[in-house]
């Protein structure tokens, strides 16, 4: 028998293929590494992606970051360093900390 | 997202890409701003959240982290390590959080992390290498050519699975088109996922 093709196997992972194809792809797989391979990262990679939209920030945390940028450039083009105080609206237990580039 | 007409689109994860946008920043380009927020927007997000914050907390996590970025890119050393001090960054601030959300919970809560928050050699080590790959399918997707990069949200973004007809209204196909198509996408999506290391 042929392999089964990546597009297929999309299918099988995304979970829209009958029931006779699937059983006919998992009784393949036992026996044929390239298909298992073709699976395993297709699988991965829906497992990757199924909690994406959560990760999402909110559009206006970009907006004031963008703010954050324009606040600091402006700083740096009057001679002196952003100003951590200027640039973020902070509870205590998260605000700025000053992690040290050392490392980078 | 960054269109990819923009100067700096999303690039695969070299480092030289990142080290670009750095430079681009310091020279007060808010196109480059832009682009780092692109590519690492939910980098940074997914942290605290994965680590169990509601979305407010995340997001003043998320701002702090922007804060820091912003007050320190002029003494950034390694400009092409941008991503590892994003996430060293953020899993500092996310677990500082962590610490007073416990401390405040110790009372009346029983400690409910979830199993893969579990400390191995580090807080929170094993969610952070998935952190990781999640970043590595993004920065994939981004690199693909535009019709592929949509149709590979489509197909895998997108809850629950779309049709394929309505895969093909939205990308402008016909339906019959949408096998070979899809099929050329994923070989191409998963070459460029080898390349990270998948």
């Amino acid at each position: 028998m042929g392999h089964f093709d990546v597009a297929f196997c999309a299918d099988f992972v995304r979970g829209i293929v009958d029931a006779d194809d699937r059983v006919a792809l998992e009784r393949h797989i036992a026996g044929c590494r390239p298909c298992a391979a073709n699976l395993q990262w297709l699988v991965e990679l829906a497992a990757l992606t199924a909690a994406e939209r959560q990760y999402e920030p909110p559009a206006e945390l970009l907006v004031r970051a963008g703010a954050m940028f324009a606040i600091g450039k402006a700083q740096g083009d009057n001679g002196s360093s952003p100003d951590r105080s200027d640039l973020v609206s902070s509870k205590p237990d998260v605000k700025a900390t000053g992690d040290s580039p050392a490392g980078m | 997202m960054i269109p990819s007409s923009a100067p700096y689109p999303d690039a695969p994860d070299d480092g030289a890409a990142d080290a670009i946008l750095v430079r681009a920043c310091l020279d007060g380009d808010g196109e480059a701003w832009a682009a780092v927020m692109g590519k690492y927007k939910r980098l940074i997000y997914s942290i605290p959240i994965k680590f169990g914050a509601q979305p407010d907390d995340a997001a003043e996590i998320f701002q702090a982290v922007c804060a820091d970025l912003v007050a320190e890119l002029p003494r950034l050393r390694r400009h092409e390590a941008l991503k590892p001090w994003l996430m060293r960054v953020t899993r500092h601030k996310t677990l500082h959080w962590k610490t007073r959300s416990r401390r405040e919970s110790l009372w009346t809560q029983p400690d409910d992390a979830p199993e893969h928050l579990v400390i191995s050699d580090g807080p929170g080590t094993r969610l952070l290498e998935e952190v990781e790959r999640e970043q590595a399918v993004r920065q994939a997707v981004e690199s693909l050519p535009p019709r592929c990069r949509e149709m590979v949200r489509l197909l895998f973004y997108e809850q629950p699975p779309l049709p394929y007809n309505e895969v093909a209204r939205r990308l402008g196909l016909a339906t019959g088109s949408i096998g070979f198509i899809r099929g050329r996408c994923l070989k191409k999506l998963r070459a460029q996922l080898k390349a990270a290391g998948f």
